[in-house]
């Protein structure tokens, strides 16, 4: 293709801005997601054709404040931006606070980095009695500014012609300038004339971040040949106050720019907002709304909708419509020998793998996720993690870990992958931890919730069990765990009524994440299965587990279920619910809450490797697997008098 | 004072913050809770959040109490 270049172009700012509405109104749906080399850290790629010879390659970056960078992610933003070269570079901010978010895009002007300043959500802004006059503003800064509502779409076309003039170099750039105290304005000079290798972003911004104490800045520059003297000239700045004073001089400018074009007509009291807050963040009512939202979303809506009825009508098709016509199939091709239960028959990767991957998980994960999708985007799970800080810093965590366990009651692999968001890695340990031990999954919950539901004192001993185990084991890990105690702090959103199209995409790019993840394991295990089976390390194993089982007074073929959970939570737990009928009341809670317990499946095993390494998950995995039975044998003691 | 001290419904400018700590030094950086900055505190249970121009957001003690604040004029 001649006359065809491809732009590379990033998305970067602050979380909840609503970068990843626009990445997916510039790309469309055809996206990929791609570990950072050297890092766990994850961005989203996509790319878009704009014309006949514009191809775009779009790049979502992980949040970030500014370029002083403090956690991994933003460590890897702060990479694509400066090493990365990009073409273009889209700023994204929230428009109602623009004052705030102005100051990165004056250090990101400052880098000489080809910047456009995007303010989305717009409309949030009108509605708050607001306006912007944008020419002035891009007037000032000296570079492009443009309006969008990413959720309409509102705005895009002009977006789109603007990246390709800056791509082209069309834009004509004439950034604004913002002068420093004294003393840093000297020390860049110094530092400026002492850098000799080529950067991609400005010298000023590198002396200043130098500055600063930017730890990732001073290893860029660490081979100049004036490296020593650099160092000399840092020593006598304390970076502390140099960085103070500089976003002091930043946020001046900034709230300098905004007082002129920032247009406020009379500010608004939201009544609505400020009662719903008192319901939902008031110690007690607030407990009894979060109990409240989560019978509806988890129990009525994951367990009754998702789990008994979606799944019921799904397995019956699949079973009467389908199942028949594979056994049919493969065994015109291969009678009934050993390759007929590799593909068919209980165990096959068509009967059993698809059956439990497509009638059983899908329907309930793709419920819980759309569930998910509407707490995140309403803007209440943020107030949830206000109102549980505080019990949460009882254990050592804080209210962040919120977002990572209520995802974990989704997907526990994926959940494991969202401790990052969170600061400290102790709290990323104990998350994990508690995640691979107490957090039941959406497929488990579903099938628990299915099995259970039918009696309120099994459902309530199940659930009072594991809270319980909940705050023991975060207690011990508290004690144990060496480390300081996380702080909190969160942006509140104002309380949204969430669009139906925001969470249909975040609905499907998780389930579409989550089949290129777990089929394959699903198929994996039913190989495994087969071999397991015909060379008797299965039955030999299975046995093995059974001693537990039995221990805690149930059948003996228990000890399969927990095998099959140990290939997927879900695996087990879908198992589980096969085999419903051989229970008793109380066998069924004790299984329910072994199988709980009970070790994380492989993916999400896999992933605890990869996210905190082997030494941690090899632990995680030891304590949890005694643990798991150890409190199914004394709860079946506990319960043996009372239920039967 | 700090920010842990303020009272409801008032509004405060930032004097300073607290540099003893570098990492949560950092953090209120970050979040543009900057000298010279206007907040009011519109909740103080179960949390404290503030307003600060048009975000709000919530803060723990430990943090609020590495905020040094002084009521503003009117």
């Amino acid at each position: 293709m001649t006359g065809t270049k491809r732009y590379k172009i990033l998305l970067v700012g602050s979380p909840n801005v609503g970068k990843s509405t626009i990445f997916y109104t510039l790309t469309g749906r055809y996206t990929n997601v791609s570990n950072y080399p050297g890092t766990t850290v994850t961005f989203t790629e996509g790319s878009a054709k704009i014309g006949e010879h514009h191809n775009l390659l779009v790049i979502d970056t992980p949040g970030i404040y500014n370029l002083q960078t403090i956690t991994e992610e933003e460590e890897v933003a702060k990479k694509l931006i400066i090493e990365g070269s990009p073409d273009v570079v889209l700023h994204i901010i929230d428009a109602k606070n623009i004052e705030r978010m102005l100051p990165f895009t004056l250090q990101l002007i400052e880098a000489k980095i080809p910047t456009i300043l995007v303010l989305n959500m717009i409309d949030e802004l009108k509605k708050s009695n607001m306006d912007i006059q944008i020419s002035h503003l891009e007037h000032d800064l000296g570079i492009p500014v443009v309006e969008t509502i990413g959720i309409k779409n509102i705005g895009i076309k002009n977006l789109r012609a603007r990246i390709i003039s800056v791509a082209e170099k069309r834009y004509k750039f004439s950034p604004i300038h913002i002068k420093y105290p004294e003393y840093i304005e000297q020390n860049i000079i110094k530092i400026s004339q002492l850098l000799h290798n080529k950067y991609t972003i400005s010298k000023r911004a590198i002396a200043l971040l130098a500055m600063s104490g930017d730890a990732s800045i001073i290893k860029l520059i660490r081979n100049e040949n004036f490296f020593k003297e650099i160092s000399e000239i840092l020593k006598n700045i304390p970076p502390l106050k140099a960085r103070l004073d500089i976003e002091n001089t930043r946020f001046n400018y900034s709230t300098k720019l905004i007082k002129e074009h920032l247009l406020v007509k009379t500010k608004r009291e939201e009544k609505l907002t400020r009662f719903i807050d008192n319901i939902t963040l008031n110690p007690f009512t607030g407990l009894l709304f979060a109990f409240l939202i989560l019978y509806i979303g988890l129990y009525k809506f994951v367990g009754q909708f998702g789990a008994s009825f979606l799944v019921d009508v799904l397995e019956t098709f699949y079973e009467k419509q389908i199942t028949i016509h594979i056994n049919n199939f493969f065994h015109n091709i291969f009678n009934t020998n050993i390759f007929f239960d590799l593909f068919a028959g209980d165990y096959g990767i068509f009967t059993l793998a698809l059956r439990y991957a497509l009638a059983i998980v899908l329907p309930i994960v793709a419920i819980f996720f759309s569930f998910f999708a509407l707490l995140e985007d309403s803007g209440y799970l943020v107030r949830l993690s206000i109102m549980l800080d505080k019990f949460l810093k009882k254990i050592g965590l804080s209210g962040r870990s919120v977002i990572p366990l209520v995802l974990g009651l989704g997907c526990g692999t994926m959940a494991t992958i969202v401790t990052r968001t969170l600061e400290t890695i102790r709290e990323r340990y104990m998350v994990t931890f508690l995640l691979a031990l107490t957090i039941p999954c959406s497929a488990q919950l579903g099938v628990i919730l299915a099995l259970l539901g039918t009696s309120f004192t099994a459902l309530s001993i199940w659930l009072i069990t594991l809270i319980c185990i909940f705050a023991i084991s975060g207690a011990i890990l508290n004690k144990a765990l060496k480390g300081e105690q996380p702080v909190f702090f969160m942006e509140v959103p104002p309380l949204r009524i969430p669009s139906l199209k925001n969470i249909t995409l975040k609905t499907y790019e998780r389930l579409r994440w989550y089949f290129v993840e777990v089929l394959p394991i699903f198929i994996f295990a039913s190989v495994l299965i087969w071999v397991g089976r015909i060379t008797y390390i299965f039955d030999f194993l299975s046995y093995i587990l059974s001693y537990p089982a039995k221990w805690a007074g149930l059948p003996t073929k228990t000890g399969e279920i927990f095998l099959y959970g140990f290939f997927r939570r879900d695996f087990g737990a879908a198992g589980l619910y096969d085999m419903r009928d051989l229970f008793t009341v109380r066998q069924l809670i004790v299984t329910s809450v072994i199988l709980t317990l009970f070790v994380p499946c492989i993916a999400q095993f896999l992933i605890m490797v990869k996210e905190r390494g082997h030494k941690a998950a090899f632990y995680i995995f030891l304590t949890v697997v005694p643990a798991a039975f150890i409190i199914g044998i004394l709860l079946n003691l506990i319960l043996t008098p009372f239920i039967e | 004072m700090t920010l842990k001290d303020c009272e409801l419904n008032k509004t405060y400018i930032v004097e300073g913050i607290n540099m003893d700590n570098k990492y949560n030094f950092n953090k209120i950086c970050s979040l543009g809770i900057l000298p010279g900055a206007e907040i009011t505190v519109i909740r103080k249970k179960p949390i404290i959040l503030f307003k600060i121009s048009n975000a709000v957001f919530g803060i723990d003690a430990t943090l609020a109490n590495n905020i040094y604040v002084k009521l503003a004029a009117n």
